[in-house]
């Protein structure tokens, strides 16, 4: 079981737990390929911190090993293989019981606009202006998502009152 | 929707990715930032159709086994929900119970991931009278990330009815009468809206009374006369003594009395007649007000009949309605007096007298010597007293019960003797008293006495006597009696 939440416990999916966690040895075989013996501690730690906290904080361990694997910076194509095996591994989140296509079509949509937004601070301006971007771009998608479903919803519960008055 | 602490706490995750990446001017750690910002958004995408799916296909239903109960009374709420599709949302759906109601616990049904259907039953007390509305029943659902809430649901409602006669029967022998009556004419002539009559003009009459169309087509000069209307002066005499405090909580001979005594005031109020009131209790009057037309007096009226309560039984002449004072009263409806009352009350005839005497005699056989305590009574004493005060014709109205029949007649004699008209509404204590069914017998037999006494007071010229008990209880009774009947 990756997650802490009592809700996610009582959805538990013990075969799609098996393909997440069968990820988590593809990532550790990517940093050990790319940065030596260390990446096996590494992809152990960020194995454990999923299984105890989930993906999200196993993503964020993981990148803060790779500043401690590469502490002179890590190269482009070390960089997409890592990268890539992070996405398989959030990917592999879609076979989850609790999370369907819509998840996947979200994480792909959410990937394109932050990644494309934090490419474009570091392409043009710089990293500060980038990081703003990202938390800038990801408190409004968030926003915008919650004032569609706000509005999705009156607008059910107007049709079912006409419903019940006609 | 809303994020929970655990999404904010991944918001906070990206932030400080972020920071870390602007801090060692490290790109990666933005990347990571990237990837679990897709992550929440790929989370609440999900959360959201899931959520379309569930109220879609969600039904919460919630109502009261009884939608119409009294004060203080309990009945169970339901609630219940369903869904077409199992969603992978934990549910908690609260009962939109109304603010007056008290539930003995919290109305509200937690539904697990993928159930479909649950039921809970809360039983919920109604301390405040009046009409209740359901209010929406609120749905949260949660994934653990997100959270939101709707409403849905019936809006069924609840009628909480006071404490008191819920059926009161107003009638004569069993058969139901109206007390509130219409416009009151006089039967005279005089000023009025009602043409009644024509007559032939009367030399010192004004001109103006004269109707020149009748004099035009009669050829003779002609007056119209109207008929007089007034309003009835009227005079509540209410009788909460000890006496009137039997029966069930919040439904005894005071409280049914009560409940007529409003509707017959709220009746007169309309047709603007002058109202009095006098309420008499153990020791005496305890409320005193003269026949008047101001506008306060029908609320103060109203007010004061609403907080009537029964009287302790104090050192006044309280008579129960015992064994022995049954007797008495219905020795009293037959009455005769004993030779030697008569001679007593007459005195020795001297020869020269005797046919007097004789003549009296006949009279004095229909007294009876109770006079002296009836003038103690209270109900007799202020009534008395009140009538004394007035000028003018009343119609007086006598609220009480069958306890002390002697001193009711003697104050409706009283009334009637003064040329006022009056209606006694009667409780019959029979029909108050706590009896099984075994007993039911027994107890239409004493409701035929208390009938025999009844018709005593309505045989009375202008005065109009009334039963005021529980209708169900009346109808059991007379129901037992018509089998009797058929039986015998």
């Amino acid at each position: 079981m990756s997650f802490d939440s009592s809700l996610e416990s009582r959805t538990f999916d013990g075969r799609a737990e098996t393909v997440v966690g069968a990820t988590y040895l593809v990532l550790t075989g990517v940093l050990v390929g790319v940065s030596g013996p260390f990446g096996l501690v590494a992809g152990l730690v960020i194995g454990a911190t999923w299984y105890a906290l989930g993906t999200p904080y196993a993503i964020a361990i993981g990148h803060v090993a790779l500043v401690g694997l590469f502490p002179a910076g890590i190269d482009v194509a070390s960089f997409l293989l890592v990268e890539v095996a992070f996405l398989v591994i959030l990917i592999a989140e879609v076979g989850r019981s609790v999370y369907g296509v819509q998840f996947g079509v979200g994480t792909v949509v959410g990937l394109t606009l932050l990644g494309g937004g934090v490419w474009l601070g570091i392409r043009f301006y710089s990293v500060w202006i980038a990081a703003g971007l990202l938390i800038l771009l990801l408190v409004s998608a968030l926003y915008v998502l919650a004032r569609y479903e706000r509005i999705r919803l009156e607008r059910a519960a107007e049709t079912g009152q006409s419903n019940e008055s006609t | 929707m809303q994020l929970t602490h655990r999404s904010q706490g991944l918001v906070a995750l990206v932030i400080v990715l972020a920071i870390l990446g602007v801090t060692f001017a490290r790109p990666v750690l933005l990347a990571g930032g990237v990837l679990i910002g897709a992550w929440i958004l790929g989370a609440q995408t999900q959360f959201l159709a899931t959520l379309t799916r569930l109220t879609e296909g969600l039904v919460v239903r919630q109502w009261p086994e009884r939608s119409s109960l009294r004060h203080g009374e309990q009945t169970n709420v339901r609630i219940a929900v369903r869904q077409e599709v199992a969603v992978p949302l934990s549910l908690n759906i609260e009962a939109g119970v109304p603010t007056a109601a008290v539930p003995n616990r919290p109305v509200t049904l937690e539904l697990e991931p993928h159930e479909r259907e649950a039921t809970h039953t809360v039983s919920v007390s109604w301390p405040v009278t009046g009409r209740h509305q359901f209010e929406d029943a609120t749905v949260t659902a949660t994934d653990g990330l997100f959270v939101e809430t709707v409403t849905t649901g019936q809006l069924p409602t609840v009628t909480v009815e006071p404490r008191g006669p819920r059926h009161i029967h107003v009638g004569e022998g069993g058969d139901r009468f109206a007390i509130a009556s219409g416009e009151h004419r006089t039967g005279r002539l005089g000023a009025g809206l009602e043409p009644a009559e024509l007559r032939e003009y009367v030399p010192g009459e004004t001109v103006s009374r004269i109707d020149w169309k009748a004099t035009a087509r009669l050829a003779k000069p002609y007056v119209r006369e109207y008929e007089a209307e007034s309003h009835r002066r009227t005079l509540f005499v209410v009788d909460h003594r000890s006496a009137l405090s039997m029966g069930p909580p919040d439904e005894t001979k005071l409280d049914y009395l009560r409940d007529v005594a409003l509707a017959v005031a709220s009746s007169a109020h309309q047709l603007s007649d002058p109202l009095g009131l006098i309420t008499v209790g153990d020791r005496g009057v305890t409320e005193r007000g003269s026949v008047s037309a101001s506008a306060d007096r029908y609320p103060l009226i109203r007010r004061r009949l609403l907080e009537l309560e029964p009287t302790a039984p104090g050192d006044g002449p309280l008579i129960q309605q015992t064994r022995s004072t049954r007797r008495r009263t219905q020795a009293w409806l037959g009455r005769s007096t004993t030779p030697t009352d008569r001679h007593q009350l007459l005195g020795e005839p001297s020869e020269g007298d005797s046919a007097f005497v004789a003549s009296l005699e006949p009279f004095y056989t229909a007294q009876q010597r109770y006079r002296e305590p009836i003038e103690e009574q209270p109900l007799y004493r202020a009534l008395r007293r009140e009538l004394a005060a007035e000028t003018g014709q009343l119609w007086v109205v006598i609220f009480t019960d069958d306890s002390n029949l002697e001193e009711l007649y003697e104050a409706v004699t009283a009334a009637r003797s003064q040329g006022h008209d009056v209606l006694v509404a009667l409780t019959p204590t029979v029909l108050f008293e706590p009896s099984g069914v075994d007993q039911v017998e027994h107890v239409y037999d004493r409701y035929h006495a208390f009938e025999e006494d009844r018709r005593t007071f309505a045989r009375m010229h202008r005065v109009t006597a009334l039963e005021v008990a529980p209708r169900d209880r009346l109808s059991a009774v007379l129901a037992r009696g018509r089998t009797k009947r058929a039986s015998q």
